[in-house]
């Protein structure tokens, strides 16, 4: 066996669309428990790295390991049974299904038993107060911030040890992008999840996260300490050019 | 007299209603008409009509039957439906299931040509009528409306509140989404295949002892199941039901005033009508209709 | 360059095989002509279906019908007046064409399937009224009337039915091949595959798609004329649903959009049908199982991933313009090419002027009072984080998408309600985000497709030249295009076999064919490497300055229009956020705000 693996191990992958390979060559390292920040401009191809991880996007080459077992070969559902929980730029609710069905979906699929699934959804809600106003509406009249809670809650039903999130805060109204700042924080301190977080906003990315990756261009371009980086000019020229 | 024409309308429909349903849960669940429903139904009303010379109480025929069509429902998914996800073209599953229609058609044809063209089922029950109230009830009828009904509510209830039902309910809403909470959307396809072609199963044994069967009996049925479900609305479970209903209805109404032959292209009349004035029926999105 | 994709050979081999087969007629039996005269008027109504399915890509499934209406106007007319069959053909000609125009009305507002439903639907409509149409149609024993009387010229009935037919197919083969090859092919393709962009390439698509539905409809019509004629009866059954699949195997068997394959597959489906007559359902299981085979196995059949669905079974379509287009230009390129466009002087009037537009897409404001105006000659980049509204900006200076409120005005000329093709016949050209080549044409067919539409509008006197010498000008102006962006090696690959870069620049050359004023070019260099960056910079600058177009940059690639551009718009969240010089922008704090978001105001709050 080679070298002791991190816990989220990326190497050298290689992933993309029909025509257009998006991701280069990207390796990333992710310690249990750690939280991590994937930054970079648009077309940098980081939510398309969350998804290859995830599995719904094919990996063309190169490997990627969870706690030592390869899951680059294994179906998007099968890694979710195996402890890996996303949460999409475009939430992908069940638009026409209450906040409650949501939330209880999250498990359906690997808890046969309805007591235990009405348990966990309960945790989630304990965990997430706001939700209890809407349980009983479909979720796609709620507004993108409510939905971006709904779809951090149906993640967490599933108790994930490693949590990817999209891009967040990606068309949230500032006082949403707060309040969501807040959710995640509480998030990270009760559950302490591997989070792999994709931010478009610097500020809130590097504020969640203890270290982060900076992509450009498909390969990742440097990486630090989150608190280092907020003042590197080198992120401005990756952004801005 | 108006009694009894609504009563044989509802009878029919509820059947109507249900092959619709087959079709709608299979269109609904993996986004594609499975153009060989007909063939499904068709397939279960010779079964049916083997298993009752073999001997079997109509019940069981029934059940026989629209098991073995729910199997050959799996393997049409398998053969024609799972290898072709990948692309893009719709015609492309169009053809396939015409396909798989065509050979059942001619294995039907060729396994049951000797004995006829048309062939007849037994009655189910002796001929005879009940009394309520006032009304005349044809036995035989009030059997295939009360089968109909119980078949419609009982997958009415399943694909609501079991497990199983509302998995197959994220699937047809989302499949990527159902991805992500680890849903093997895979095999659910092939549920909602198996339980669209049950479906047509049990309105083929059910419709059969009505008239004579014949191989290509399917298309007429399917144009039935297209109207219905233009009607109702092709994405809207309840719509389509309802739809199938009020064909029944207007089949024999119409039927009786103006001839049989005009039966027939009721089921047209409405699909055409449908589809210029109104092509998301009564409770259907407009989303997916029109360019 | 294979045999196959040459059209003079493809005709020449009709001609001798039709030769052929008029010499066979004298020693073949009647039984024997019957079945060939069948298989001729199979291959017309597969070449028909075709034109609907094929090329236009549109789930029209009311041939059976048509070519049933066809042949019953030739019967009625036959049975009851003493019409000579020319003119009953003709007659059912344009009755074919009248009823398949009005399928194609259906066909303008209904997607995929239920164009299906609905064609499938009036095709059993129609057969219940050949069934019910009393002593018009004379219902279910049908219609019988005396055959063709051919002994002026010393044949048998027969005989006369079957060399009418060929010489009829020989025609349809020669005409459909002739309309394949030519921009009228070529637009049917576009629409098929990539109906979104067709009016930006100046395709009127409502037009177009009538007039395909028109062609599909008088060869239906007439074959329906031979075959009422070459039985002296017509009945329901002949052109029931069944009938309808038949000819739907056919193409999918020989393959979409194949003259060739229309041959192979109404050949193998009649086959089947006359040899297993005699065995219940045989045929049917065979024909099934064939179809389903080819749609699984066939290599480059309807299995094709993307937006191709072509079959393997022989192409004898348009390869050939562009063999011609070849020979034309190693013969062009000796002389001097005129085509370089001089630099204009600077004048007044900008080219584009954007005043107040907004557009909503439900309850998103995607775009927000955007103002800007474009100098002419000049390079203008549009630039913005995502979800700021520059995709839907371009889509609403083409009219793609139509506008709610505001002015676009172009060279002057208010363009805010003009349709998409109309725009484009001002000389806009554009490039899409996301959007492929048509795949089923090759490299330089794709940029003929350009070529076309600047032709239109040029001052060239197309409409009196021939289509042999409209041809060659389109080819040659699609070949100097193709060698002004570097892809001039590439003319006759098909667009699929192209990386993605590559079939970026084809689209410019695309673009570029068309001969705009103002070209409009929607994030060039998403997902390039480096070098292709390079190269895709040095060509924004080269027809700025060689050509003089006007070009509106949509870009997430900053350095690269911070580089190339004159002036820079940056929009954010839809609306303006700053404009001005590349320098002005790049320093612009509130632009470095956007696209780095915005600063989280204080530590994180945790609950007890």
């Amino acid at each position: 066996m080679s070298s002791p693996k991190s816990f989220l191990q990326a190497t050298d992958v290689v992933l993309g669309y029909a025509h257009n390979v998006v991701i280069k060559g990207a390796t990333l390292a992710i310690e249990r428990s750690e939280q991590v920040c994937l930054l970079g401009g648009n077309g940098s191809g980081k939510s398309t790295l969350l998804k290859g991880i995830m599995g719904l996007v094919d990996v063309r080459s190169g490997e990627v390991s969870l706690d030592g077992a390869r899951i680059d070969t294994k179906r998007a559902d099968i890694r979710h049974g195996l402890g890996v929980a996303f949460v999409p730029q475009d939430r992908k609710l069940f638009g026409q299904k209450s906040v409650g069905e949501n939330l209880e979906l999250g498990c359906m699929a690997m808890i046969a038993d309805k007591v235990e699934r009405k348990r966990r959804v309960e945790q989630v809600l304990e965990t997430l107060p706001r939700l209890r106003e809407y349980v009983a509406r479909p979720a796609g009249l709620l507004s993108g911030g409510e939905q971006q809670l709904v779809a951090l809650g149906r993640a967490l039903v599933s108790q994930p040890c490693l949590l990817l999130m999209d891009e967040p805060t990606a068309g949230l109204a500032p006082v949403w992008i707060d309040r969501l700042f807040d959710v995640m924080a509480l998030v990270m301190h009760e559950y302490a999840p591997t989070l792999l977080l994709v931010e478009q906003n610097v500020e809130v990315g590097l504020a969640l996260t203890q270290r982060a990756y900076v992509l450009q261009n498909g390969v990742v371009a440097f990486e630090g300490p989150s608190a280092g980086l907020a003042a590197d000019e080198r992120i401005v020229r990756s952004y801005l050019g | 007299m108006l009694f009894n024409l609504l009563f044989s309308g509802l009878a029919l429909g509820a059947i109507y209603a249900l092959i619709a349903l087959g079709l709608v849960v299979v269109f609904k669940g993996s986004g594609v008409i499975n153009f060989a429903h007909g063939a499904l139904f068709t397939l279960a009303a010779y079964l049916g009509y083997t298993l009752l010379e073999v001997g079997l109480p109509y019940g069981l025929a029934l059940l026989g039957a629209a098991l073995g069509t729910l199997l050959v429902g799996v393997a049409i998914e398998r053969i024609a439906y799972r290898p072709l996800i990948r692309n893009r073209n719709p015609v492309v599953f169009k053809a396939a299931s015409i396909a798989c229609a065509f050979i059942v058609i001619g294995l039907l044809r060729a396994l049951y040509g000797q004995q006829g063209d048309f062939l007849s089922y037994p009655p189910i029950v002796e001929a005879g009528a009940l009394m309520v109230g006032d009304f005349i009830v044809p036995v035989q009828q009030l059997i295939l409306l009360a089968c109909a009904t119980v078949a419609l509510l009982a997958f009415g209830g399943f694909f609501r509140f079991s497990r199983a039902g509302r998995i197959m309910q994220a699937v047809a809403e989302d499949p990527e989404a159902s991805r992500i909470v680890g849903i093997n959307v895979d095999r659910v396809f092939m549920l909602i295949w198996g339980a669209g072609a049950f479906l047509g199963g049990v309105s083929g044994v059910l419709l059969a002892p009505v008239t004579m069967i014949y191989p290509d009996m399917g298309l007429y049925i399917l144009i039935k199941a297209f109207a219905a479900a233009a009607l109702g609305g092709f994405d809207h479970l309840g719509g389509v039901v309802l739809g199938g209903l009020i064909l029944g209805v207007l089949e024999i109404c119409l039927g009786f005033y103006f001839g049989t032959k005009y039966q027939e292209i009721v089921g047209f009349a409405v699909i055409l009508l449908v589809l210029v004035f109104r092509p998301q029926g009564l409770f259907g999105s407009a989303r997916f209709v029109r360019v | 360059m294979s045999t196959r994709d040459n059209p003079y050979l493809l005709r020449s081999g009709l001609c001798v095989a039709g030769l052929l087969l008029a010499a066979a007629s004298f020693f073949a039996n009647d039984y024997q002509l019957h079945v060939m005269t069948i298989i001729m008027i199979n291959i017309m109504l597969a070449v028909s279906l075709n034109w609907v399915m094929g090329y236009l890509g549109q789930l029209a499934l009311a041939n059976a019908a048509i070519f049933g209406i066809g042949a019953y106007t030739a019967a009625i007319l036959m049975a009851h007046w003493p019409v000579p069959f020319p003119l009953a053909m003709v007659a059912s000609a344009i009755t074919g064409s009248a009823v398949s125009a009005l399928v194609a009305l259906p066909a303008l507002r209904l997607k995929g399937f239920f164009l299906a439903i609905a064609t499938l639907t009036f095709g059993v409509f129609a057969h219940w009224i050949f069934l019910h149409g009393g002593s018009i149609t004379a219902g279910a024993s049908g219609l019988a009337f005396r055959r063709p009387d051919f002994s002026a010229f010393g044949l048998e009935a027969t005989t006369g039915m079957f060399l009418i037919s060929l010489v009829t197919l020989t025609a349809t083969l020669w005409w459909t091949s002739r309309l394949v090859a030519s921009s009228f092919g070529r637009c049917a393709l576009c629409i098929s595959e990539q109906e979104m962009i067709a009016p930006t390439l100046g395709i009127n698509v409502t037009r177009h798609k009538f007039k395909v539905f028109l062609v599909s409809g008088v060869i239906a019509g007439g074959s329906g004329a031979l075959f009422a004629g070459l039985l002296g009866l017509v009945d329901p059954e002949s052109f029931n649903f069944g009938q309808m699949v038949l000819q739907f195997m056919m193409v999918v068997l020989g393959g979409f959009g194949s003259i060739v394959g229309s041959i192979v597959g109404a050949v193998l489906v009649t086959g089947l049908i006359e040899g297993l007559r005699a065995f219940k359902g045989l045929h049917e299981i065979a024909l099934g199982v064939s179809m389903l085979a080819v749609i699984l196995f066939a290599p480059r059949g309807l299995y094709r991933l993307g937006s191709s669905r072509w079959a393997a079974l022989g192409e004898a379509r348009s390869g050939g313009s562009a063999l011609r287009g070849m020979t034309v230009v190693k013969a062009a390129t000796t002389a001097e090419t005129s085509t370089r466009r001089s630099v204009p002087a600077a004048t007044e009037a900008p080219a584009l002027v954007v005043d107040s537009v907004s557009k909503q897409f439900g309850g998103l404001r995607a775009v927000d009072a955007v103002s800007f105006e474009v100098k002419q000659g000049s390079i203008h980049g549009l630039i913005g984080p995502n979800g700021s509204g520059k995709s839907t900006m371009l889509n609403l200076i083409t009219r793609t998408t139509a506008l709610d409120s505001g002015r676009i005005v172009m060279f002057r000329q208010d363009v805010s309600a003009l349709s998409g093709h109309r725009t484009a016949a001002m000389g806009v050209g554009r490039t899409f985000q996301n959007l492929q080549l048509v795949g089923e044409l090759t490299v330089l067919e794709n940029v003929m497709l350009g070529a076309d539409s600047g032709m239109q509008r040029g001052s060239d006197n197309i409409a009196a030249s021939s289509l042999s010498s409209r041809e060659d000008t389109s080819a040659r102006i699609a070949m100097e295009s193709l060698e002004f962006v570097g892809m001039g090696g590439f003319a006759l690959s098909k667009g699929t076999e192209l990386s993605g870069g590559q079939m970026r620049l084809v689209e410019i050359a695309r673009a570029l064919a068309t001969r705009p004023r103002l070209l409009l070019l929607d994030e060039p260099a998403a997902g390039l490497s480096l070098n292709r960056i390079d190269t895709v910079r040095e060509l924004i600058l080269k027809i700025n300055r060689e050509l003089g177009v006007t070009v509106v940059l949509v870009e997430h690639v900053l350095n690269l229009v911070l580089e190339v551009s004159d002036n820079i718009t940056v929009l954010s969240a839809g609306k303006v956020l700053a404009s001005g010089t590349p320098e002005q922008v790049r320093n612009d704090t509130a632009v470095q705000a956007a696209y780095l978001g915005r600063r989280a105001s204080r530590q994180p709050k945790i609950h007890e």
